[in-house]
């Protein structure tokens, strides 16, 4: 029987092991890839959960610091108010001016941890917490927003309930940027043994594919962290969206994860 | 005038600091305890039995509002006054759901807990009047109507239902632990998780579900 070399030639031999040994760079390149790319998705979400905590704990450190302080003045404040002789009314005025300025300080305070990590989601959950983010953000858009949000019991997973909290507030922040909507809608339902989001607008809309997979890279990285959010907890992450035709972001991660 | 006992939840001793002087300013007010944790707070109203509770939201342990709705599922309860920095709707209306008898911002504390402490009643909630209490009202309705959704399908485990029953008879919960022989805290925990699962602030409200529930023959 005649070898291949035989019939081809040795040339074509070469050619065959060149062939080869640039297929098995190429898998190894895309082994390497993989594994980068694993190791960056998982730097990400390492990442985004520091960055969670971060929040967690300077929205903890203002309330428990700071605002217990301020609170805890304002009560000797008006104790030694209470003090006062009838005729120190200078001093009297002053203690008004004081309280008053500690009053707009806690506001400011308040704010800022609702901001940073709205106490609602710890406290009530993501129902609640959802509900007081579309009241907020509503009062500062003019926008209306309806939030139909199911209770869990137990309550989903801390991850699981600040992942989603965070994929609503970036999606609504969309809205609000983009979308010049006069409605919107965030839903939350269990769907078997999974969590189903659902952000909807009805604006403008846009091309999905135009923006997502522009040649400079994504526009901007509020639809990327909303689907890296959802990779992160095993889930998925879809956007339907035409000009003039709003726009519906939804998510859908497993109550359960394997392994964990 | 009549003397108040008061338990003090909070977990800030310079807000305890200033309650303690603040309180002390009015001869019928006795703070008897003082508590950083929520659950602490409520094994605490179990062996001091106060009148009046106040109440921290953020507090180590259990958050105030769910030390509430266990602290309102004891026999005789004391009312729980909520003393809070969160000013949102949402903590209102789930501490008014857990039986609160009042809700005062922190910062309001000088002005008006006094006034809360004597006069805040599960039915007549005392509240800051920095509130909305329109749109706080609107928002307990809505949760209510929430509740009648979601008794389509049934929230209880069969013993808690069993729980239920019996408590809905008006049983105290000595008699319903030596009639189901389990542990006195065991039936306490079951009606806690009653009222927790069917959102409910009251043995009122417990034992209209379960006359509409059919647990129950309705009572003329
Ligand atoms: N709800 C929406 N309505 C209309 N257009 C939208 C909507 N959401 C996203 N877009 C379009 O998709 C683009 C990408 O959105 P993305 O959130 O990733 O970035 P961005 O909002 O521009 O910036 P960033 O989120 O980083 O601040 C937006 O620039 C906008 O053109
Ligand atoms: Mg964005």
């Amino acid at each position: 029987m005649p070898s291949a070399a035989a019939v081809h030639g040795p040339s074509a031999i070469a050619d065959v092991a060149r062939a080869f040994h640039e297929l098995v760079q190429k898998a190894s390149l895309i082994r390497e890839l993989e594994s980068s790319s694993r190791r960056l998705a998982a730097l990400s979400a390492r990442v985004t959960q520091a960055q969670e905590e971060d929040r967690a704990r300077i929205a903890r450190e203002l309330h428990d610091g700071l605002g217990q302080a301020l609170t805890a003045v304002k009560m000797d404040l008006s104790a030694a108010g209470r003090q006062l002789g009838p005729e120190a009314t200078a001093t009297r005025r002053r203690v008004v001016d004081a309280r008053k300025l500690i009053d707009e300080s806690l506001e400011e305070l308040r704010r800022l941890v609702f901001d940073l990590r709205p106490p609602a989601l710890d406290t009530l959950g993501l129902a609640a917490a959802l509900e007081a983010y579309g009241r907020e953000w509503q009062e500062r858009t003019g926008v209306t927003v309806t939030v139909e949000a199911e209770r869990f019991e137990p309550r989903l997973p801390f991850e699981v309930e600040t992942a989603l909290y965070r994929i609503c507030q970036e999606a609504l922040a969309n809205a609000a940027k983009h979308a010049q909507a006069s409605r919107a809608t965030i839903r939350v339902a269990r769907e078997e043994d999974r969590v189903g989001v659902v952000v909807e607008d009805d604006g403008v809309g846009f091309d999905v594919a135009a923006s997502t997979e522009s040649e400079n890279g994504p526009v901007g990285v509020g639809l990327l962290s909303m689907e890296r959010r959802a990779a992160d907890l095993g889930g998925v992450f879809h956007i339907e969206s035409a000009p003039g035709r709003g726009t519906t972001v939804r998510v859908s991660v497993p109550l359960h994860r394997e392994g964990q | 005038m009549e003397r108040i006992t008061i338990l003090v939840a909070d977990d800030h001793t310079i807000v305890r600091q200033g309650l303690r002087a603040l309180l002390a300013a009015e001869s019928e007010l006795e703070v008897i305890g003082e508590v950083g944790d929520g659950r602490v707070a409520v094994e605490a109203v179990k062996e001091l039995h106060p009148e009046v509770v106040i109440m921290d939201i953020a507090l180590p342990g259990l958050n105030g509002i769910d030390a509430a709705r266990q602290i309102a599922s004891l026999s005789d309860p004391p009312r729980v006054i909520m003393l809070s920095m969160y000013t949102d709707l949402e903590h209102v209306v789930h501490s008014l759901r857990a039986g609160a008898s009042g809700y005062v911002r922190k910062e309001d504390a000088d002005v008006e807990l006094v006034a809360a402490v004597r006069t805040g009643r599960p039915e007549s909630p005392f509240l800051s009047p920095s509130f909305d209490r329109r749109l706080i009202e609107e928002h307990l309705r809505k949760a209510e109507a929430r509740v009648g959704q979601r008794e389509e399908y049934e929230p209880l485990t069969p013993r808690e239902r069993e729980v239920l029953q019996l408590v809905a008879e008006g049983r105290p919960n000595k008699q319903i632990a030596a009639m189901l022989e389990i542990a006195v805290r065991t039936v306490e925990a079951h009606r806690a998780s009653i009222m927790r699962k069917l959102n409910l602030t009251s043995q009122a409200g417990l034992v209209r579900y379960a006359v509409r529930k059919g647990i129950v023959p309705p009572d003329e």
